[in-house]
């Protein structure tokens, strides 16, 4: 590439340098509950809406999304709390999207999706359905309610 | 150059027809802010339901537009640079292909009976005519290239030392990357989809079907992008006054987007099942990589407009940008190109965010994604689009652009629109807002206990960013129809602007032959992309029966069928 | 492209060509990487405010 502009060739630098910080960037924040959603292999059982509670501090969600509605659609959780989401859907894609946490994931027939979030502060989290699946995928939103004292 | 009456009128038809279906799919944009912003809160307007305008809307201007328009375009390239029209009866043969299939797709949609989207993700299924003119339309766009390769290697061998000029290496590189991806999407939908659709196979492997969609889905970008990057480097810095900085530079970008435009598909598919989070991180870098053609261009392009600049007197670091043709009339494609550009620093920008791993949890399938998009396809994509497709018909049919004092501000307009537009749409997404959603019915209504009023600024400035887009679009179809009825007043002939080189470096037989990139292209893609659809193969447990939007229950229910109630 | 033969006197627009720097470019390039970066790291820093 001799016969490139030197101008071009510091460009291209400055570009590679920008993109390794930015891979080192996100690199660096990887952690339990901050990483791509997990593949898992298909098992029916998941197919099963609950909440399992394995400890004070530690949940599992098998959440199923359908059209047009999440099972289970309001989940009860104490501050401070792990939790498991694992997502499938009976019908047609679904998306399932906590705004205030980095939950969002796509529930697909077929497969089991499973991110780990761990809710902190007390308040509503909104799981909203943002992939289009009919005519009733406006109404698609359940809730996850994170309470102070930790519920019996 | 003087055409023939053929190409003529192929070339009129092939811009006609997407510009007068493009009215509804601008409609239907604005029918999307409308019911989003909670001004109705209704499933459905004038007897077409929001889902169903949203389907038209993109299928229309990001699929039937797009793909007639590379044609034409490749076409005007490929006969203007190599003083050779296309062979008539290919050129033609893939018209009625593309014509008769947008004909069955649009009978589909406009019957309620494909209101799929135009990713028409399974289980939910579309009537079969729906699949079988989408493929059609594909189908039609690759037969082109055939003859224009049969053409270019005649050339080559009549020119064996001259280096291939930009705009035909653009067109070429530009359908080779849609061939190739076109496969996947042709596969799915004439093996997955289509006979599932029929009711032949009973259930569809989703995942499969979405990693095949998306092995298409997002070469199709590219496919979009690269008529206008062909515009950019060999008719912009003419246009404005100069000369294109690098011609290698242009060479370069357009192989880099051969290897990368395809491999990447994945990074679409972060939030997925079934495919391992090394496959997800191996395209995400890789995507990276593609943002690579696109800073050479950014710097190449600047560096061509401040040679304009200066040549015209400007002075400072940055005064060149003063010194540009933004208002002149008699070079409205300078206006239509530079508003492209000033969209698109955001628009790309916004894309190196989705591609960056986790980053993408805070906006995939949010408005933040409608907001990047429309700074890229509705951005320097479509602006391009429009401005060619009136530059190529009135210097073809010899008739003067209509009201072209008004032509040369449509493209400021469309900026001033976007921007407020993707402003509302980004905001919103960061905040939870999510696409493809009729807002109005739940979100976006007082009275429904859905009702979220964070989202009610956002979707206030999509629904005023989406009326002055509509109003520069109607000034647009007022000049482009004024100018198709008015009367002819010189010649007609296929003219482009063509660009001197500043550095016209020699021709380097690398960047100048297709073998060498075509083998790295095809082994990156393997590496990349056989990974994924083993694991979209095996992973997933059973296939899905179809689905149609309006009713939860599937439409066969077959005996093995662990969901069976 | 011909030969450039320095011996000649140079015509205003060979002068310019040669030695046509794009400063300005560079420096547009300059606020092209910040403003990608601030739109980059803002998500960045939403993205962990949500862990």
């Amino acid at each position: 590439m001799s016969t490139m502009d030197p101008s071009e060739k510091k460009i291209i630098g400055i570009t590679g340098a920008v993109l390794a910080l930015f891979i080192f960037s996100i690199l660096y924040a990887r952690g339990r509950n901050n990483e791509l959603p997990a593949c898992l292999p298909y098992n029916k059982t998941y197919l099963e809406p609950k909440v399992i509670r394995l400890d004070q501090q530690t949940y599992q969600v098998y959440a199923v999304a359908q059209m047009w509605q999440f099972q289970p659609n309001q989940i009860n959780i104490p501050a401070g709390s792990e939790v498991d989401f694992f997502l499938t859907s009976k019908d047609l894609v679904h998306g399932f999207n906590i705004a205030q946490k980095n939950v969002n994931m796509m529930a697909v027939y077929g497969n089991i999706n499973k991110t780990t979030v761990k809710f902190e502060k007390p308040g509503i989290y909104k799981i909203t359905c943002h992939e289009y699946c009919g005519v009733g995928h406006q109404s698609m939103q359940a809730e996850v309610i994170v309470t102070e004292t930790p519920v019996r | 150059m003087q055409i023939s009456k053929s190409l003529k009128r192929l070339i009129y038809w092939e811009l006609g027809i997407p510009l007068t279906l493009l009215t509804i799919g601008i409609y239907h944009g604005l029918m999307q802010t409308v019911y989003r912003a909670g001004i109705i809160h209704q499933s459905s307007f004038a007897h077409l339901e929001y889902y169903q305008g949203l389907t038209l809307h993109g299928v229309i201007n990001a699929i039937v537009l797009t793909s007639f328009f590379a044609v034409a375009f490749g076409h005007a390239t490929i006969a203007y640079y190599l003083k050779r029209e296309p062979h008539k009866w290919v050129a033609w043969l893939s018209f009625w292909l593309m014509t008769v299939g947008t004909v069955m797709a649009a009978w589909a949609m406009l019957s309620g009976k494909a209101s799929v989207l135009y990713t028409f993700y399974p289980p939910l299924k579309a009537h079969p005519l729906f699949y079988l003119g989408a493929a059609l339309l594909i189908v039609g766009s690759w037969v082109p290239l055939f003859s224009w390769a049969n053409i270019y290697m005649a050339w080559k061998r009549e020119n064996p030392e001259t280096k291939t000029p930009l705009a035909v290496l653009g067109t070429l590189v530009n359908f080779t990357i849609w061939f190739v991806c076109t496969l996947a999407v042709a596969y799915e939908v004439l093996v997955l989809l289509l006979p599932w659709a029929l009711g032949w196979r009973a259930t569809v492997n989703v995942t499969l079907a979405r990693t095949l969609f998306w092995f298409f889905g997002h070469a199709l970008v590219y496919f979009w992008l690269l008529p206008a990057y062909t515009m950019y480097y060999t008719m912009l810095p003419k246009l404005a006054g100069g000369k294109l900085f690098s011609d290698l530079a242009g060479r370069i970008s357009l192989f880099l987007f051969l290897l990368l435009s395809v491999p990447v598909g994945v990074h679409h598919q972060f939030s997925d099942p079934s495919i391992p989070r090394g496959i997800k991180m191996f395209q995400g870098l890789l995507t990276f990589g593609v943002a690579i053609p696109s800073f050479i261009t950014a710097f190449t392009l600047a560096a061509s407009l401040e040679y304009a600049g200066k040549k015209r007197g400007s002075r400072g670091l940055l005064g060149f940008f003063g010194k540009l043709p933004y208002l002149d009339s008699s070079r409205y494609l300078f206006a239509y190109l530079i508003c492209g550009l000033i969209l698109f620093i955001f628009g790309g920008l916004t894309g190196i965010v989705n591609a960056s791993g986790v980053l993408n949890a805070v906006v995939h399938n949010t408005a933040w994604l409608p907001g990047h998009f429309h700074m890229t396809v509705a951005g320097p994509v479509f602006l391009s689009i429009i401005g060619m497709s009136l530059f190529l018909y009135s210097g073809i049919s010899g008739k003067p652009i209509f009201l072209p004092r008004v032509n040369v501000i449509i493209p400021y307009l469309w900026v001033i629109g976007i921007l407020i537009f993707s402003t509302g749409l980004s905001w919103g997404g960061l905040i939870g807002e999510p696409r493809r959603t009729n807002l109005g019915m739940t979100y976006l209504n007082p009275k429904n206990e859905l009702f979220t009023p964070e989202w009610v600024p956002t979707t206030t400035l999509a629904l005023a960013g989406g009326i002055i887009m509509t109003f520069a679009a109607l000034l647009f179809f007022i000049v482009f129809f004024g100018t198709m009825f008015s009367k002819k007043t010189a010649a007609g002939k296929l003219e482009l602007p063509v660009t001197e080189v500043l550095h016209d470096e020699k021709r380097i037989p690398l960047f100048d032959s297709f073998k060498p990139w075509l083998i790295i292209m095809a082994i990156i893609i393997v590496i990349s992309y056989v990974p994924a659809f083993i694991s979209a193969s095996q992973n997933p447990g059973p296939g899905a029966p179809p689905f149609t939007p309006d009713n939860p229950v599937p439409q066969q229910i077959s005996k093995s069928n662990p969901y069976n109630q | 492209m011909e030969p450039s033969d320095k011996n000649l006197p140079a015509d205003p627009d060979q002068a310019f060509d040669k030695n046509f720097k794009p400063k300005g470019a560079i420096a547009f390039f300059v606020l092209l990487v910040l403003l990608g970066m601030l739109i980059w790291y803002g998500i960045y820093f939403l993205m962990l405010e949500r862990i």
